[in-house]
């Protein structure tokens, strides 16, 4: 008990020092566990191989912590952009490993132990990614979408690589059979999450201490069958998760869940950094050099597949810069590599090293400025051929879903209008309906220029970001510009810029209030 | 590849209790007693599960998350008006059940040391079952909840005291001689760091942690790992000092349970809670050995009645006389019909000492298997039982008589709300409906997981995240006129339009993006704050203004 009294006591000042500086905080976890090591305090129960209470506590939380990842194996919130995320997932993934595995043989490594790095640094971290997006509200974004698919995917991926490395002494049959075993062990999470689970919570209706008990049951059977074939208990927690993947069931579930991952999540990386230790100097040169790799790797291999299959430029830097981090569950194939031999520890501590240092680095990394900086270094941008730039039109800078609400009225009353849009497919549509279009990221000078924003009568931006809005109002002085903002916030930055502010949310409210108002049902 | 006879275990236990809990629902029985009964056949009757470090670990969790949990119930201002009936209560039934067990134990036919392990290990209730019973009942924070909690706690101290002189005694012979000094100096130990403690944590309560904890609030991981990082620093303390667990997870809770965030603290520890305990209770079953009791089934009958029936009535006698009514006597008697896990150890001690033989052992054993799986009946349907005994006229005691009912209790924030619309998310849209509707005269209820968000509102504010379904309940969703979301979260808005429609209250859900709309469609949401349409509406009519449009 004193062991987790000083882990949880060390994740406490681990995660105030991540809120405090703005870091992800396994990353910061991790090191608070290689500082107790440092200073000489880490408890004898925690020891590969040490007191059974604590290392099966932890064990525990290890199964909880992939469990809560099936959990979060929802397809549907990125199948609009499904043939994007498939791409990108997988040729990032096999082109990645392939330069992780080309740069660990060159530092020496065995060809096995090379896998395990390459593999471990083509991965990218679902909880660090996710959370960037949430905090950016960019969750809805094209690239938002991508990214989540995208993490979803590598998590899978992972996963049969941990199965298919498990399995690599006993020879090519032994692999192939762990691979069918574990499709079969899909394929029946597959079936009690569409058919068996979901009728059982709704026959039953469980109260949420049923429900928990029946989710460690489910998780805990997993692992077992996992076991008991043979297959690493990973498997069998990820399998176990996905089970209560569909909604409702996910989000019934997800609430008890995160108590119970918060807590976990904290013990494990204290512990894990704890179990580490500090490596030593020439380690972290390794690491560092690893993560150049991905870091230089990552961001413009996903911006051209990206490119290539849809998204414009920014959107593939941004994805790129996004996913430039190596994984937790890069931590778990190098764990399960440790524990069956086929990785040293230097390895595994290199590995560990290289996750945090590129975890540490995303939130810069994924700041908006640094893809605006890296999008004239793109080679494959596209660009439009220059045409004598318009004057005295309305420039619509966005044009999205509702676009037409505002083109139509001022094409009605005969202004000139030029639309600027990134999305091929937005071009296309207005090319088809002859509305003067400009393809390009409203947010560039360079475009700006082309579509004549200083001699505009009006621009109108519609763009997804408040950031873009302010550099679209830096550059044209003395054009009015109007702009849509959600948060009270925004509208005093747009306002301080000189713009033009519409609430949405004040719109959204007054329809609400009529609708509410007129609604008998409701208002009585 | 790796050793999973931990996992294997755990699993096990968490199957079996799943599929035991379903059904034992359809005899209403308690979830307690389920739990008590997996671990009876998964223990001695089958084998499949043995005890281990691990599981016991699991089960020490368990207890101080509840205590915790208590803890961050109760205050000290709560508890001090239950202080002076809890110590007399506490202390009180100690010595009468003590000295009546005794007795009975004597009439029995044991000899003096097996009758003073016996009756001391029937003096002490269960301070985990009960408090998680009063838990699912929602009646940890009613009077007699009180009362009963800050009895325990009395009672928990006298455990540490007679365990402290216990160890302090020599160990081998029965005739061994007593260590005094030792047993003097542990028991001074005890007394010192109970008051070390409780300073501790009155001054950490009122200088140390507040402000922290006011700047962790506004993200709920960093605020669940701080207070259960605090919680386990108390158990570390209560250890050096020679406490018990449920001291430290106790004061740990009550030194954070007046700070605002106390309830959202409560519903995210609670699953932690949940799941260790239910292990705890099963692991209890797992460790009873039933044979000695068998073969000595009379005693442990009549050694069981003592605890349900014994006990209540000297509880309901000093607490009558007291000064509280008959019915706050009678729930508060009611929860102490049972023996405590402390009488395990008490007795398993004993015998470790070689003072008194396994069959002790199993008899104590089965006396608690019994008495809790009975008494847990007898609190779940206390309040039935209450009208029952009355109308049977065995309450009739003239001291009970003139005495006051005081039903005071906590109200929760969505207690009192019916007809009411409940606003969540904090965003600029959700706090600028809460005021229009305020404005409009409804009975508005904002809810958001963020302390500062819901700061100059007005109406009532709840602090919570709408994925944990109490804080609905707390909301009081199933009474509302109508639900409303001004999220930016995809997830958290579509299980909230599915609860709403699931007690048929309306719901309006905030669109952020369009591809939502075809799930909240399916959802039956009623309406559909779309607002990048509504604002592109709005820019139409600013463009009219500014002569742009005719």
């Amino acid at each position: 008990m004193n062991a987790f009294a000083l882990l949880l006591v060390t994740a406490a000042v681990a995660y105030g020092v991540a809120r405090y500086f703005r870091l992800p905080s396994v990353p910061v976890l991790i090191g608070a566990g290689m500082a107790l090591s440092l200073a000489g305090l880490v408890p004898e129960e925690l020891s590969f191989g040490g007191g059974e209470g604590a290392m099966d506590m932890l064990e525990l939380g290890l199964v909880f912590l992939v469990f809560a990842s099936g959990v979060e194996l929802n397809p549907s919130r990125f199948k609009k952009f499904a043939p994007a995320v498939f791409w990108v997932a997988g040729l990032q993934f096999v082109i990645a490993m392939g330069a992780g595995f080309l740069c660990a043989r060159w530092m020496g490594m065995g060809t096995l132990e090379a896998v395990y790095m390459g593999g471990g640094l083509a991965a990218s971290s679902t909880l660090v990614v996710l959370r960037h997006l949430q905090l950016r509200r960019a969750m809805f974004e094209p690239y938002g979408r991508v990214v989540t698919g995208v993490l979803l995917i590598q998590d899978v991926a992972l996963v049969l690589l941990i199965v298919l490395l498990s399995r690599v002494d006993g020879g090519g049959w032994h692999v192939g059979k762990g691979l069918i075993e574990v499709i079969v062990m899909g394929g029946v999470a597959w079936i009690a999450q569409r058919f068996v689970i979901p009728k059982l919570v709704f026959r039953f209706k469980p109260d949420e201490e049923n429900l928990l008990l029946w989710l460690v049951a489910v998780l805990l059977g997993f692992v077992g069958v996992a076991s008991w074939v043979g297959l690493p208990l990973i498997a069998g927690a990820f399998a176990g998760g996905f089970v209560f993947s569909a909604f409702p069931l996910n989000g019934l579930v997800r609430g008890q869940l995160s108590s119970l991952v918060d807590f976990f999540h904290a013990m494990f990386f204290v512990a894990l950094g704890a179990l580490l230790g500090v490596p030593e100097p020439d380690l972290w040169l390794q690491a560092a050099l690893y993560s150049g790799v991905v870091i230089v790797v990552t961001p413009p291999l996903v911006a051209f597949i990206a490119e290539w299959r849809g998204l414009n430029a920014r959107a593939g830097i941004e994805t790129g810069l996004l996913l430039a981090q190596t994984s937790e569950f890069s931590l778990l194939l190098g764990l399960s590599g440790m524990l069956l031999g086929h990785v040293s520890e230097d390895t595994f501590s290199v590995l560990a090293l290289t996750t945090v240092m590129t975890m540490v680095l995303t939130p810069a990394l994924g700041r908006e400025g640094v893809a605006t900086f890296l999008l004239p270094f793109h080679p494959f941008r596209r660009r439009e051929k220059a045409k004598e730039s318009p004057k005295g039109h309305v420039l619509i800078l966005g044009f999205g879903s509702a676009g037409m609400w505002t083109v139509k009225p001022l094409l009605a009353q005969g202004e000139s209008v030029l639309v600027v849009d990134d999305d091929a497919a937005v071009c296309r549509a207005l090319e088809k309906k002859k509305i003067p279009y400009l393809r390009g990221d409203g947010a560039e000078p360079e475009v700006l220029e082309k579509a004549g924003a200083r001699d505009a009568k009006l621009v109108i931006a519609s763009m997804r970001r408040v950031g873009d809005a302010l550099t679209v109002l830096s550059y044209v002085k003395g054009v009015p510009v109007v702009v849509r903002v959600f948060e009270e916030e925004d509208r005093q930055r747009i306002e301080a810029a000189g713009g033009i502010a519409v609430m949405n949310s004040d719109a959204a409210a007054d329809t609400f209030m009529a609708w509410l108002a007129a609604n008998d049902r409701v208002s009585e | 590849m790796e050793d999973i006879e931990f996992l294997h275990s755990l699993g096990i236990i968490a199957v079996f209790a799943a599929v035991m809990v379903a059904l034992g629902r359809a005899v209403r029985m308690p979830a307690i007693v389920v739990y008590l009964l997996c671990g009876v056949v998964l223990g001695p009757v089958t084998g499949l599960v043995e005890t281990a470090d691990g599981l016991d670990l699991v089960s020490e969790f368990g207890i101080a998350f509840l205590l915790f949990l208590v803890g961050l119930e109760l205050s000290l201002a709560k508890i001090k008006d239950v202080g002076k009936v809890a110590i007399f209560a506490g202390i009180g039934q100690v010595l009468f059940t003590a000295a009546g067990g005794y007795l009975l134990c004597w009439v029995l036919g044991f000899g003096a040391m097996e009758a003073l392990f016996l009756a001391t290990g029937l003096t002490f209730s269960s301070t985990v079952v009960v408090v998680k019973l009063l838990d699912e009942k929602g009646e940890l924070d009613s009077l007699y909840g009180r009362i009963a909690v800050g009895i325990f706690l009395v009672q928990d101290m006298v455990v540490i005291l007679i365990l402290t002189f216990l160890a302090g005694m020599g160990t081998g012979d029965a005739g061994a001689k007593v260590d005094g000094w030792a047993a003097t100096l542990g028991l001074l130990k005890a007394f010192g760091g109970m008051a070390l403690l409780l300073v501790l944590s009155l001054l950490a309560a009122k200088y140390l942690l507040p402000r922290p904890f006011k700047w962790a609030a506004r993200s709920p991981q960093v605020l669940l790992v701080w207070a259960i990082s605090w919680c386990f620093v108390m158990v570390f303390a209560a250890h050096e000092l020679g406490l018990s667990l449920e001291v430290g997870a106790f004061l740990a809770g009550m030194s954070l349970a007046q700070l605002p965030y106390n309830e959202d603290l409560r519903r995210r520890v609670h699953p932690l809670m949940n799941l260790f305990i239910a292990v705890f209770f099963v692991m209890l079953g797992v460790k009873v050995d039933a044979s000695g009791a068998l073969s000595n089934w009379w005693p442990t009958l009549v050694l069981s009645i003592f605890v349900l029936i014994g006990n209540p009535l000297i509880f309901i006698a000093i607490i009558g006389k007291m000064g509280y009514g008959r019915k706050t006597a009678f729930l508060t008697s009611v929860t102490v019909a049972q023996i405590s896990e402390f009488s395990f150890i008490f007795a398993g001690m004993g015998m470790g000492m070689g003072l008194i033989g396994a069959d002790i052992l199993s008899i104590t054993a089965m006396v608690g298997v019994i008495t809790i799986a009975i008494s847990s009946y007898m609190i779940i349907y206390n309040h039935g039982l209450y009208k029952w005994v009355l109308k049977a006229g065995l309450l009739k005691w003239k001291f009970l008589d003139g005495k006051p009912e005081i039903t005071d209790r906590i109200v929760h924030v969505g207690e009192n709300l019916g007809g009411h619309v409940i606003v969540v998310g904090m965003n600029t849209l959700g706090r600028d409906l809460v005021r229009r509707l305020a404005e409009k005269g409804e009975d508005v209820l904002a809810v958001d997981t963020d302390p500062e968000k819901l700061e100059g509102l007005p109406g009532q504010g709840l602090l919570g995240s709408v994925g944990y379904l109490s804080v609905l309940e707390e909301a009081g969703y199933e009474r509302a006129k109508l639900i409303v979301s001004a999220l930016q979260i995809e997830e958290t808005n579509d299980l909230l339009a599915y609860r709403a429609k699931s007690v048929g209250v309306p719901c309006a859900i905030h669109v952020v993006d369009l591809s939502v709309v075809e799930n909240l469609l399916d959802l039956e949401t009623d309406y559909l704050m779309v607002s990048k349409v509504d604002g592109v509406k709005a820019q139409l009519r600013k463009l009219k203004e500014m002569g742009v449009l005719e």
